[in-house]
């Protein structure tokens, strides 16, 4: 890297005109983020003409700010009314939501908001020292290595929520087969779709989620209120303390990490970030089993982990004109109809737009962090709200969110359906993650299996010569029987301790 | 004889003449125009539409709003379907590519180009035959040599069956006799990462997606699968010329609700015309890599029904269309 270059970023990105438009981008990105239904992807996109008339390097700024920010505002809901705005923020409602109801929204909110800020700086270091090598990195991620990667992340699904591992394992296998409906990817057959065009594309994420997360809530609260009394801490009370900042550096940090590079690939993505950067924490956390009652790091992990997978797509997309996630793919779009030529050149025939981006991001996150903080407790204060005002209300923005995103009457009556499900689930604590995890897991596991398997004519070998494939496949499964042979270790050591006296 | 001719003479007369009586007629539209995407937000698709929705406006062609509206899934079949409901609605307009005719042929949508008014092909996509720059093959025949060696030992990587890519394919298996591996990714970005990171050998994207990857010196055309050479990529001889009998290239337009009446079809078709002669439209066309065609109403017809054929024939040997339903 050349000092120059980001001389010439930060020259740009100080601009009055680009400072504007990046507030704008953050300022939009949270909004969108925090709306059930439209994402950073659909957000980017329908803003996109706004920025016809803009400089290529004003607009990406103003893009990647929408992008960045909704990670930072799909906390919002999560937390507060155990909606996840997609799937990127699933892992967060489980301690989030919790919280919320021990009256610590505001603590996690903010906390949710300084882990996003150092995710989201960091990972634009790493973006700005490191994007070449990281996408020739990333590329060489193949399906073999995908499928490792999926293996790994549900191995330790059943696991995730506290409670029994029983139920837990039935709501991930009923997800997996939900996520067989659809066209089958590889000889283009429907499966389980029975004449529903709107099957064919598979179950959405989100109608299923907010069904099984918010309308379910609501219904259970309606029929044995969790939520007794509007909160009534006071504002000072809703911001995070010591002791939790000090609960959530190391969550913030290895969250950053694996965020980033999970986010870099491809093939994988922010959910599959936030997902191993929770699982991560609770492996190491001395109070597993305090996981799913209401954690700060349980909300620290993810949140910082989607951040910076965020910014991690952004690798592949300015090295090699090559978009890892939605998004960015909408962004390569945008960077044709501006009239540059996205791929492994674009960094040295414009510079500007590569260095200015980076610039941008730095001020951007500072930004989202002064917004985001002062928010955090006024956010939390809607739960001020009786509960009984709160339901309509959080009714009509799941319901419309889940419209908006396909403009599908469709999807209502399945948000509605699998508010149903979720009432019951919640009724015999069935956890609901499990579910939606592995309906967003499952066929890019199949995908990836297949594949391989086409790739290498039918021999499993292909995911153990393969030397990635093999050490993440070799992990998951030490990981898997780790806690047992760590009790059967611990039940020797009982006996022999035993047998001495 | 003579009346015949005389009467054919006036009927291309009355031809001419539609288009300008139309206007003087003069249906406008008078309220705002949604233009319905059967992609999600960003996708080829998108960016035609809303490309289009700004020329459009710009040049004043259309002088009320148009609001593009995306509807994706199902390739296609959900758009189509609630375009369908749309019937003898001239507020509606969509965009139309190879899903539009695949999906229906799959027998994966309600609806076919026969339940609507297809107002216009605007423009083709070619595609272009790429190998990563250290791969040992230097032409479309190495390729094909090596694959008839050792058959499924040279890996094809494509998004979705039915799609272009898996359609070259299997075209260049059935003039060869070689047997390719073909591999199914999502996206065409996918399928540039796995060309890339070496999970495959051989892909066929459409130029704009690779020229950038060839200069970079990181990818390798082999063959243009256009039925001529193109102008930005002189150099790479088309696969026809290598003696190998395959090419594809994959049309983009627009279609209207079915019923609307014959003054509303003129202006649409008309407005397609004008939209076509567009400085803005030739722009989009050079930045995308898209070569111009123009064929409307009945003309854009025709050319849907030989694609169809073509397609149809195609797909029936790949297995995609079941000959039993």
């Amino acid at each position: 890297m050349n000092p120059d270059d980001l001389l010439l970023g930060f020259s740009l990105a100080i601009q009055p005109v680009n400072l504007l438009f990046a507030f704008l981008g953050v300022l939009l990105g949270t909004i969108i983020g925090a709306l059930p239904g439209i994402g950073p992807s659909a957000g980017v996109a329908v803003l996109l003409p706004v920025t016809f008339g803009m400089s290529p390097v004003t607009a990406m700024i103003m893009l990647a700010g929408i992008y960045y920010g909704a990670m930072y505002g799909g906390t919002i809901t999560s937390v507060l009314i155990n909606t996840p705005g997609e799937s990127s923020s699933v892992m967060t409602t489980l301690d989030g939501y919790q919280m919320a109801l021990k009256g610590r929204a505001g603590a996690a909110l903010g906390m949710a908001a300084l882990g996003s800020f150092i995710a989201g700086t960091l990972s634009v270091v790493l973006l700005m020292l490191a994007a070449p090598p990281l996408a020739e990195w990333a590329v060489t991620f193949g399906p073999p290595e995908y499928f490792a990667l999926m293996v790994l992340g549900l191995t330790t699904l059943a696991s995730l929520t506290s409670g029994s591992m029983l139920k837990g394992l039935v709501m991930a296998l009923a997800g997996l087969l939900l996520g067989t409906i659809g066209i089958d990817v590889m000889i283009g057959e429907p499966r389980y779709t029975f004449d529903q065009v709107e099957l064919y594309d598979r179950l959405d994420f989100l109608p299923v989620a907010v069904g099984l997360f918010a309308i379910g809530e609501i219904l259970f609260n309606i029929y044995q209120p969790v939520y007794t009394d509007p909160i009534k801490a006071k504002l000072s009370g809703l911001l995070p303390t010591r002791q939790d900042w000090k609960d959530s550096w190391g969550a913030i940090a290895r969250g950053t990490v694996i965020g980033f590079f999970v986010g870099t690939l491809p093939g994988a993505g922010a959910t599959i970030a936030s997902f191993l950067a929770y699982a991560t924490e609770r492996r190491v956390s001395k109070r597993a089993d305090k996981f799913g009652t209401g954690v700060i790091e349980g909300v620290a992990a993810p949140e910082s982990a989607n951040n910076a997978a965020s910014t991690g797509a952004l690798v592949p997309l300015m090295a090699l004109g090559i978009p890892g996630s939605g998004t960015t793919a909408v962004m390569l779009g945008a960077l044709t109809l501006y009239g540059l030529q996205p791929g492994p050149l674009l960094m040295s025939t414009h510079p500007e737009v590569f260095w200015g981006l980076v610039a941008s991001m730095y001020v951007g996150n500072v930004m989202l962090l002064i917004l985001n903080l002062p928010l955090a407790p006024a956010f939390a204060s809607v739960l001020r709200i009786p509960y009984s005002v709160l339901i309509p209300i959080i009714l009509g923005i799941a319901l419309f969110g889940v419209y908006s995103v396909e403009n599908s009457v469709f999807n209502v009556g399945v948000a509605i359906l699998f508010g149903g499900i979720g009432f019951v689930m919640r009724m015999y604590a069935y956890p609901a993650a499990p579910l939606v995890l592995a309906l967003v897991l499952g066929p890019m596991l199949e995908k990836a299996l297949r594949q391989s398997m086409q790739m290498s004519l039918g021999s499993v070998d292909i995911f153990f010569t393969r030397p990635v494939s093999a050490a993440i496949l070799i992990f998951a499964l030490v990981s898997l029987f780790y806690p047992l042979l760590l009790a059967l270790w611990a039940r020797r050591r009982d006996r022999a301790l035993a047998g001495a006296s | 004889m003579r009346s015949v001719a005389f009467r054919s003479a006036s009927i291309a007369v009355a031809i001419v003449m539609a288009p300008a009586a139309a206007m003087a007629a003069g249906w406008k539209p008078d309220k705002p125009v949604e233009f319905l995407v059967q992609s999600a937000a960003g996708g080829g698709s998108d960016i035609f539409a809303r490309t289009m929705a700004k020329v459009l406006a710009d040049e004043k062609i259309v002088t009320v709003p148009i609001n593009v509206v995306n509807k994706p899934g199902g390739s296609g079949a959900v758009a189509y379907s609630y375009l369908n409901q749309k019937k003898g609605d001239p507020y509606i307009i969509a965009t139309a590519t190879g899903s539009y005719i695949t999906t229906p042929i799959q027998k994966h949508s309600p609806v076919s180009y026969k339940n609507f008014t297809n107002l216009a092909v605007l423009c083709v996509e070619d595609y272009v035959g790429v190998v990563r720059a250290d791969s040992p093959y230097k032409s479309l025949k190495d390729l094909i040599e090596a694959a008839k060696k050792k058959p499924n030992s040279v890996r094809v990587g494509g998004s979705s069956v039915g799609s272009s890519d898996s359609i070259i394919e299997h075209q260049l298996e059935k003039a060869t006799g070689a047997q390719l591996n073909y591999i199914v990714f999502q996206s065409g970005g996918e399928v540039n990462a796995a060309l890339l990171g070496g999970s495959v050998d051989f892909a066929s994207p459409n130029p704009s997606e690779a020229t950038q990857l060839v200069k970079a010196g990181r990818l390798r055309p082999l063959a243009m699968f256009s039925s001529e050479r193109l102008d930005q990529w002189k150099d790479v001889p088309t696969a026809k010329e290598q003696g190998i009998n395959v090419t594809l290239d994959q049309f983009r337009g627009v279609v209207a609700a079915g019923g609307i009446t014959k003054e509303q079809q003129a202006f649409w078709e008309d407005a397609m015309r004008k939209l076509y002669q567009s400085p803005g439209f030739k722009k989009y066309l050079d930045d995308n890599g898209l070569r111009p065609l123009l064929h409307v109403g009945a003309d854009a017809e025709k050319y849907l029904t030989d694609q169809i054929a073509f397609y149809t024939g195609v797909m029936t040997e790949l297995g995609i269309v079941k000959t039993k339903k």
